[in-house]
């Protein structure tokens, strides 16, 4: 009895289950006033032209400015996607979603670059897109680093070059900048990795596959014979150009401008790469002023690659008291969305999952100025098997040769090295390791945005959820006032609110006179926290709470039949107004449910649902 | 110079039906405080002197322009030297805090001092050993409004909404009293919310102090007063002047622990023209190896001598402890040089002189120029006290006020509104106008604590206190927040106050500073408590310590003082290291072989770099160059860098190259901070004719 009623409630199980995956598995596709290709990759220029394509195209929604110039001279744009009707850009809480701060990182973006494609695209056609569009604003930034962009498609690199920008630095402290970088040697476009010809030699080329290298194991044979292979590792493809006994030691560039933020700062000596004070890059300085004029950022996506991770800070250990409880709960509940929607990556924390990062700009979104943020650390290999295993060195070399036809690496061949003598050079090319296939990046694109937009999708969205009016006699009414926020994020993060960035949220009482304005603790609370100066305007550092609500309470003296105006106004939430109109016969009256008011949403009156 | 007329106006007390009544201890007159900047220079005057000086010098001195104030005003430099770069540089920078007058003064004057033909004459060659920048003003906007009053102002004139309240800069201190002068108000059993916590002082009636509590205390005093800063509440919020011009602290602008989310520490590191053009000016002269910065810090006087590293482990609170012994010697040389025996101890958290130390890796000082004088033995007199007392030049052997300052940390820095020690009067408020380092319930010692596993407070000490702007959930009482221990230390020093047997004061410093100012500047260091009313509190009373009073001295003092600092300058640029390289031999090992040998010595008498300079790697290394191909360098290094060399520390430098008969090689040491020598060996013979000059 017990087996065959639970086997048939499994089965009805299974039945609601396939009924409701049928529509994901069908969803329709997209058409766009600007057909665009994402199985490929796009040079910046490129890029920025796609963006100016769809800017010409959607130009009531999408509008592009420049921001900053990068040191070799390239624009950085910023490209807003907002719906004016509904109110300016600056009014609504906005997300910032940026790629490619590395400049090897490169599918971060064309990943913006779908972001704005569907954005525009979907707006009017897919309800989603229309209400998003509609309630927040977008600033997207397709690479924070151009030059580094621009360099690694023009000029030869590995898969972990030209991450940094191009200022030239003098890293190896001789007085001389960039004065010993790789050299493509062989001249066959890619920097490869160089195996030096080395009787004593830890590494023998592979059996099966020759462009294989395998390390010789240090265990000696049984009858005690010390095995040895032929090859050495010699590092990256190049010579000692300045003639200092170091191959490579001072390449282009040589710090990491995503170390190079206001938050948690530090120097070279504490954090490599940090640059020579916060903001001393020219990209840096115009995309922080653009942010620090963009007080509505409410959340804030950064993508990277690679390794398939939803990371959030703190970058170091002794900034963990940045995060306190009710803001993690909140990157949790985002994060774990994430997790569903992006198979095969995980939620992780970036100093003790990752490593520990001074001055990332997720860093200082999220705890200077109070951003919900996350970085997507774009393509794991796990993916390539779609089993959530990483494949074995032998699959790789199949796969390799059968799914990516041999494309991905340059067979290793003899080279005589001026100073190493006999060398091998090949390895993967830049598009190995850290790029998806071209085949595999449209859905890579595809579910980060996916996430991206459950992400902005929580950013705070506030209606008063309730006005109750009560005569107290002799001309005196309470007014109890309810805030909702049906979203998961705060219109105050915790982080926010315990150091006073940016403004408190006001919730404003106009009409009357008011005796005395305060908080609830709940709606049940009897007694009202007051605050003693300036009633009217109830400064709210906490903020409402995601996916809650906030009480306060008025006593105002007004006369019967007069009208009382209530406004909230947060920094990263739209503002949002009602009025109650005290009863005319002095009765007490509960005025449910109250009448909101969205000004911004073209002035329609909305009847909020309790 | 300027005139007491033009300077302040409205500088005598006007006698009104609100305020006639002077305070109780008047048996001081009247204030006259246009005397305490009589003689110093606004910013166009202090240009004109930098000018004359630069004219005057026969092209010795020379005025760059290094940037441009958020006011507009031209932000300079002084050079001194011969021409060249390729020699160590001392920077000399003044004037970040607006209301330390004396800096820009005296750094004007040290120019002046160092270009005299006397002291060329002494110091033949010094110009050669290095150059002197000299930065006289790098905040002239808050100079010039200090000057013109009433409000003193510390920091750059970027509108901050210190209170958070969505309007800007709408509640800011008011010269009630009209006398020219924003000093305090203290009320009498304040209205609630507010709450008195401080009684009169005993010992001295024209000091408050707050009353002994807890087991110990020998009797119970209901206190009686709340302070504040003279002003009204503009806005209405509960809080007394709490949203000032301005400003952002350029001594809390820079980013060694930064003080995030302080509200004058602007909204992020170097934001501000005038903290990017002292960037900008370092980063371009890698040349500078040694900087002191006159202001409200000290790190001579007193070395700082904590230990403790930050909270990210690798970068120092002030010194590495094994820079400390360094600096203990430099300390020792300032104070025998210039005598100066006091000065206040400030957390230097988000300064520059800290920025300069820690992570630019130079021998960075701070200096206060002035500290507190000793009051002349017998010689109280109220009036007409003579001008050429020269209270500063010889201390006490035992020094009453500066025996704790000198052995203990002091709980207060003495630069502070010394009565004002009450959490009531808002922070805010109390810094700009007591160049208050902190609020008075977290009063730093001169480095905070280290709080062993905290989270982030090390990296912004003030930032829990400083931050009052927050009310959140509204609830509680503006400037009504209690707790915190009292700001005086709870021991009285042992001294001699006053009179033998008399109660000592329980802020001593602020006791001997009263006597100062009654015996040396004619009272005017102190206003008198006088009656005025407020719109909030009715009757309260105005006085207090003169906000620049413990700043800035008598500028008749100024070119004696400027002398010192010229002085104790000259003696560091004696000190500065001197890279000896030992000519190359070259010795025959065999055909086409030979054995180059050198040695490169720190012949002077301090560190080319110290031990935060070796960390930090801003500094750069000294880089030895041998122009022979490396296939053809059989023993040694080609390029060689040596991160640092102590005084007399001598490295060997060998290398056995293979090089035809007839080769010319050439050997170069150094870099842009002490130039490079480069010597050329040529036939296998080693030429001795070092020549300096620069690398490619």
């Amino acid at each position: 009895m017990k087996t065959s009623l639970l086997s048939s409630l499994a089965l009805a199980a299974v039945c609601v289950v396939g009924f409701v995956a049928a529509p994901a598995a069908a969803q329709q596709q997209l058409e766009s006033k600007v057909p665009m290709a994402f199985n490929r990759y796009y040079d910046y220029d490129e890029l920025v032209a796609e963006f100016r394509k769809l800017a010409d195209a959607y130009p009531e929604i999408a509008s592009m400015q420049e921001v900053s110039t990068s040191f070799q001279g390239r624009k950085l744009w910023v490209m807003t996607i907002n719906n004016p009707k509904t109110g300016a850009d600056t009014a609504k809480p906005a997300m910032w979603i940026d790629g490619n701060i590395h400049g090897n990182e490169i599918q971060a973006g064309e990943t913006v670059l779908y972001t704005a494609w569907y954005l525009l695209s979907g707006y009017g056609k897919i309800p989603a897109m229309t209400d998003l569009v509609d309630h927040n604003a977008f600033y997207l930034m397709p690479s924070v680093n151009p030059d580094g962009r621009a360099n690694w498609f023009a000029t030869p690199n590995t898969p972990n070059s030209s991450r940094g920008g191009l200022k030239p630095t003098d890293n190896d402290r001789d007085g001389l900048v960039d004065e010993d970088g790789p050299d493509d040697l062989d001249g066959d476009g890619s920097i490869g990795v160089m195996w030096r010809k080395d009787p004593n030699g830890n590494f023998k080329r592979s059996e099966l596959d020759p462009n294989r290298m395998e390390p010789v194991s240090a265990e000696p044979l049984p009858d005690g014979t010390i095995r040895r292979g032929q090859w050495s590792f010699a590092g990256s493809e190049g010579i000692d150009n300045d003639g200092d006994g170091q191959v490579n030691e001072d390449g282009p560039g040589g710090y990491d401008p995503n170390r190079n933020w206001p938050s948690d700062w530090q120097p070279n000596h504490v954090q490599e790469g940090a640059g020579e004070y916060p903001l001393s890059l020219p990209e840096s300085q115009g995309i922080a002023k653009f942010v620090l004029g963009h007080p509505n950022i409410a959340a804030s996506q950064s993508y990277h690659n690679a390794g398939g991770m939803i990371l959030r800070g703190p970058g170091a250990q002794d900034r963990e008291g940045a995060y306190g409880p009710r803001d993690r709960a909140t990157y949790d509940a985002i994060a774990t969305a994430g997790e569903e929607l992006l198979p095969f990556y995980r939620k992780m924390v970036i100093w003790s999952d990752l490593y520990p990062v001074r001055g990332g700009f997720v860093n200082w979104l999220a705890e200077s100025l109070g951003a919900v943020s996350f970085t997507n650390e774009l393509w794991s290999e796990n993916r390539i098997l779609q089993n959530g295993s990483g494949p074995t060195d032998e699959q790789s070399r199949r796969l390799g040769e059968r799914l990516l036809f041999g494309q991905t690496t340059v067979p290793l061949k003899e080279f005589e090295h001026p100073t190493l003598g006999t060398v091998l050079i090949g390895g993967g090319t830049k598009y190995s390791a850290r790029i998806p296939p071209p085949f595999m990046v449209e859905e890579e694109h595809h579910r980060n945005f996916a996430f991206t937009m459950f992400h902005a999708g929580q950013m705070p969205r506030l209606r008063f959820a309730g006005v109750e009016t009560k005569d107290m006699g002799g001309g005196l009414w309470q007014v109890d006032v309810e805030v909702a926020n049906d979203k998961l994020i705060p219109s105050r993060t915790e982080r926010a609110a315990s150091k006073g960035i940016g403004q408190p949220d006001r919730l404003t009482m106009k009409g009357g006179s008011v005796v005395l304005g305060g908080f609830l603790s709940d709606r049940f609370d009897r007694t009202v926290r007051e605050q003693r100066y300036r009633p009217s305007t109830l400064e709210v550092e906490e903020g409402i709470p995601g996916r809650g609500s906030r009480f306060f309470r008025f006593l105002v003296a007004a006369k019967p039949g007069e009208t009382l105006d209530l406004r909230y106004v947060a920094e990263k939430a739209s503002m949002i107004e009602t009025s109650v109109t005290l009863p005319s016969p002095a009765a007490a009256s509960i005025e449910k449910p109250a009448e909101t008011r969205l000004p911004t949403m073209g002035g329609g009156t909305v009847r909020s649902p309790k | 110079m300027l005139t007491i007329a033009a300077l302040l106006p409205l500088l005598l007390v006007v006698p009104t039906a609100a305020s006639p009544v002077p305070a109780p201890p008047a048996a001081v007159t009247a204030p006259s405080t246009a005397i305490l900047l009589d003689g110093y220079h606004d910013s166009a005057g202090l240009s004109a002197e930098a000018d004359a000086i630069a004219a005057g010098s026969g092209g010795t001195a020379t005025i760059v322009p290094i940037g441009t104030s958020r006011g507009g005003r031209p932000l300079i430099a002084l050079r001194i030297g011969t021409p060249g770069d390729q020699k160590p540089a001392i920077l000399v920078s003044a004037g970040l805090d607006g209301t330390h007058l004396c800096g820009s003064e005296v750094a004007v004057l040290v120019a002046k001092e160092l270009l005299n033909p006397e002291t060329l004459a002494k110091h033949p060659g010094l110009f050669d050993r290095a150059t002197i920048w000299i930065i006289p003003r790098a905040n002239p906007d808050a100079l010039e409004a200090t000057l013109a009053g009433p409000v003193p102002q510390r920091g750059t004139l970027r509108p901050v909404d210190d209170d958070r309240d969505g309007a800007i800069d709408e509640d800011p201190a008011k010269d009630l009293d009209g006398d020219g002068v924003i000093t305090q108000m203290r009320v009498k059993n304040p209205p609630s919310p507010f709450v008195a916590t401080l009684i009169a002082d005993p010992a001295e009636a024209r000091l408050l102090k707050r009353p002994e509590s807890g087991p110990a205390a020998k009797s119970v005093d209901k206190p009686l007063y709340a302070v504040f800063v003279e002003g009204i509440d503009a806005d209405g919020d509960g809080r007394i002047a709490e949203d000032g011009v301005g400003e952002v602290d350029l001594d809390h602008n820079f980013p060694h622990r930064y003080p995030e989310f302080a509200r004058d520490a602007g909204p992020y590191q170097i934001s501000e023209p005038e903290s990017q053009a002292l960037v900008r000016f370092v980063l371009a002269h890698p040349e500078i190896v040694a900087a002191i910065t006159y202001g409200r810090h000290d790190s001579l006087v007193k070395v700082p001598e904590n230990r403790d590293m930050d909270a990210t482990g690798r970068t120092p609170l002030v010194h590495l402890p094994a820079d400390i012994d360094l600096y203990q010697a430099i300390g020792k040389l300032y104070r025998e040089t210039t005598g100066q025996a006091r000065a206040t101890g400030i957390d230097p958290a988000g300064s520059f002189w800290l920025w300069l130390a820690d992570h630019r890796g130079m021998i960075s000082l701070a200096s206060t120029v002035w500290g507190r004088p000793d009051v002349p033995k017998d010689e109280k007199k109220p009036e007409g006290s003579s001008p050429d007392a020269k209270p500063d030049a010889k201390p006490d052997p035992k020094p009453d006020g500066a025996a704790p300052e000198a052995k203990v940390e002091p709980k207060t820095p003495s630069v502070s509104l010394g009565m004002i020690h009450d959490e009531e009067a808002d922070e805010h408020a109390l810094s700009f106008a007591g160049l208050q380092d902190a609020p008075p319930k977290s009063a730093p010692p001169s480095v905070p604590p280290q709080g062993g596993g905290r989270a982030e407070g090390q990296a912004a000490p003030p930032e829990g206190g400083r931050r009052r702007g927050q009310r959140g959930g509204g609830g509680g009482p503006p400037g009504g927040a209690s707790g915190g221990g009292p700001a005086v230390a709870g021991s009285p020093p042992a001294g001699p106050a006053g009179a033998p047997g008399a109660p000592a004061a329980s802020d001593e410093d602020a006791a001997q500073w009263l006597a100062y100012s009654d015996a040396v500047r004619n009272g005017a260091g102190f206003i008198a408590w006088h009656e005025v009313q407020h719109p909030l509190f009715g009757t309260v009373e105005v006085g207090g310590f003169h906000p620049l009073f413990r700043v800035n001295p008598p500028a008749s003092e100024l070119p004696e003082l400027a002398k010192k600092q010229a002085a104790f300058l000259i003696e560091l640029i004696e000190r500065l290291p001197v890279i000896d390289v030992t000519p190359p031999t070259v010795t025959k090992v065999s055909d086409g072989v030979y054995r180059i040998e050198s040695a490169v010595m720190n012949a002077g008498r301090l560190p080319t770099v110290d031990r935060m300079g070796v960390t930090t790697r801003a500094r750069a290394p000294i880089v030895v160059r041998l122009s022979t191909p490396l296939d053809r360098i059989v023993s040694g290094d080609r390029v060689r860098k040596i991160d640092t060399l102590d005084p007399g520390e001598r490295q060997t430098l060998e290398w056995i190259v293979r090089a035809p008969a007839d080769e010319t090689i050439e050997l170069s040491v150094g870099n842009n901070e002490y130039g490079t020598q480069r010597f050329t060996i040529q036939n296998g013979v080693g030429s001795g004719d070092a020549t300096r000059g620069s690398t490619k």
